[in-house]
């Protein structure tokens, strides 16, 4: 492992403690416990860890694999419509009323999710073309956004209407080892699988030709891409709701510490991811809100929207 | 050793094109706009697929051998200088070794190599966006290299260069066949193909219509018929310059 990982991988071993200290109520290791503190950690804030890591890992992954792919730095993993149609799933069942039984949610995301995989797949699976896959994606994306307004807009009580639009804020509130055991091996093995298509990144560095005669199978690595982004991305938005950015922004704080090869972006952009919404998370939990916490997904825009503006004026450079 | 192609038909690019390649020669494929050029070397590259027709590599078919074991054999530089991400000079010539399984003394080894041939080695921590245009063209020769192919295949590999690179390429080039390698440029100018191939094949409109000595095939009067302008030749062989009259 290199220095860069190591790096990582010693950062999050020491967030992951410091993150189930803080919130509400804090818990200063040093001093007599609070009521409940047991429970607190075990069944709120370690879940709650375990899960911003899944999530976070998996959008890292998913976000420098779709930047490689697309050889776009503006690339994210929302692109490819996986995401609005697990996001869709979810709000049908919130729609539907199906929501209030436990598993019900994720289980609507994820076929939400495997639809968009199979249209994906179905539209543009032959075609070696990345720019008809990318058109694809995006119009699923917008099919689903577009069907999610009706949904919203129709909603049947308010309060349907309150938790569609409070869900697809995105957060890691209120989630239990329930949602742990739904993302973690969806997340993990799509993190595999997105890893397993590294070398065939890389060649595509050179371009769609030079990677074929360096003896890539564009139609296996679109299967990968497909599987990969489609089984993290998934698993994240079942269990979090839409959180964005993060696949855009951390491959690209951790590519200039890399040596450029895609294939070598993919593990730090797993751990970064994992670190940024694990420390957002927390942020989220301390900071002084009347109303309650601060969303997650919301926070994460706040912070990734200047950041894609700070990105478009240093890339004007190049594209002028 | 050898790269055959057997009557290639390729709908409205290809028509029954044969060719057969030896290795240790430099064979320049030449042509006008849309004579299938690059659709013969992609062809041979195994990149593109015939209709009918087959492209054999050591009588084998090239189609029925798995990809990277294609990629060992053959490398291709195609027209494109594309390179997505910044990377250092050592790294992309690095990206040569994928088709290879990994073992860091070997691909250590080819990348020095392929670095020494191209005369890299001043250059080769250098970021691939901060080098000039003849020095990418290095770059991009030696990332074919480092995959120690028996085959170098490439689309237009002059174009974009200024004179001076186009003949430090060119001379490249020959070295790399008097080393053994089979050496097949796409080229645009008769007069490099004159002075530098050892074989010409000349397309038009899809066929194979000479092939050959340059010296033997590139007459004025075969110029005339495929590029549809009088033209004449000056000077000694090695040295020729071609005179549109």
């Amino acid at each position: 492992m290199n220095r860069l990982n190591l790096t990582l991988v010693w950062l999050l071993v020491l967030a992951v403690p410091l993150s189930l200290l803080a919130g509400r109520v804090w818990i200063d290791p040093s001093g007599p416990l609070p009521a409940g503190a047991t429970s607190i950690v075990m069944e709120l804030r370690l879940p709650r860890a375990v899960l911003a890591l899944l999530v976070g890992g998996g959008l890292g992954a998913a976000g420098a694999a779709m930047q490689g792919y697309l050889r776009n730095p503006l690339a994210d993993p929302g692109l490819f419509g996986i995401a609005p149609g697990a996001a869709l799933g979810a709000v049908l069942s919130l729609w539907t009323g199906y929501a209030a039984q436990g598993w019900t949610l994720p289980a609507f995301a994820l076929i939400g999710a495997a639809t968009a995989m199979a249209l994906l797949a179905l539209i543009a699976g032959r075609s070696g073309s990345v720019i008809l896959f990318t058109l694809a994606g995006m119009m699923i994306a917008s099919l689903a956004g577009a069907l999610m307004s009706v949904a919203i807009s129709l909603a049947p009580t308010p309060f349907a209407l309150s938790e569609i639009v409070t869900w697809l804020m995105g957060a890691l509130a209120d989630r239990s080892w329930n949602d742990v055991w739904i993302a973690a091996p969806l997340c993990l093995a799509g993190i595999a699988v997105l890893a397993s298509a590294g070398r065939a990144l890389d060649a595509l560095t050179l371009g769609e030709t030079a990677a074929r005669s360096l003896g890539v199978d564009p139609s296996r690595l679109r299967w990968l891409m497909i599987a990969g982004i489609g089984l993290t991305v998934g698993g994240s938005v079942a269990v979090a709701g839409i959180i964005g950015f993060v696949g855009l922004i951390v491959p690209h704080l951790m590519r200039p510490l890399t040596d450029g090869r895609p294939s070598q972006l993919l593990l730090p952009s797993a751990l970064a991811g994992a670190l940024l919404l694990l420390v957002a998370d927390c942020l989220c939990r301390v900071l002084p809100l009347a109303g309650g916490e601060l969303r997650l997904g919301i926070a994460l825009s706040l912070l990734g929207a200047p950041f894609f503006l700070h990105l478009l004026l240093r890339l004007r450079k190049d594209l002028a | 050793m050898s790269l055959t192609a057997d009557k290639l038909t390729v709908a409205g690019r290809l028509t029954a094109a044969s060719v057969a390649l030896r290795p240790g020669e430099v064979t320049a494929i030449l042509g006008p706009n849309g004579a299938g050029k690059s659709s013969l070397i992609a062809c041979l590259a195994g990149l593109l697929d015939a209709e009918r027709g087959t492209v054999a590599l050591d009588r084998a078919a090239l189609s029925a051998l798995p990809p990277r074991e294609r990629a060992r054999a053959i490398g291709f530089l195609p027209q494109s200088a594309e390179v997505a991400w910044d990377m250092s000079v050592e790294t992309l010539v690095g990206l040569g070794r994928l088709p290879w399984r990994q073992d860091r003394a070997e691909d250590e080894a080819a990348i020095a190599d392929a670095i020494a041939a191209m005369d890299l080695a001043d250059l080769k921590d250098r970021a691939v966006n901060r080098l000039s245009g003849g020095e990418r063209a290095r770059a991009l020769l030696a990332r074919v290299l480092a995959g120690q192919p028996r085959w170098l295949l490439a689309d237009e590999p002059l174009a974009n260069l200024d004179l001076r690179h186009q003949q430090a390429l060119l001379a490249r080039f020959r070295a790399l066949a008097d080393r053994g390698l089979g050496v097949v440029l796409v080229l645009h100018d008769l007069a490099q193909a004159m002075n530098h191939a050892d074989r010409v094949i000349v397309m038009a409109q899809g066929a194979v219509a000479a092939d050959g000595a340059p010296g033997e095939v590139l007459t004025p009067a075969l110029i005339e018929q495929v590029w549809e302008t009088q033209a004449r030749w000056l000077g000694e062989p090695g040295q020729r310059a071609l005179i549109v009259t």
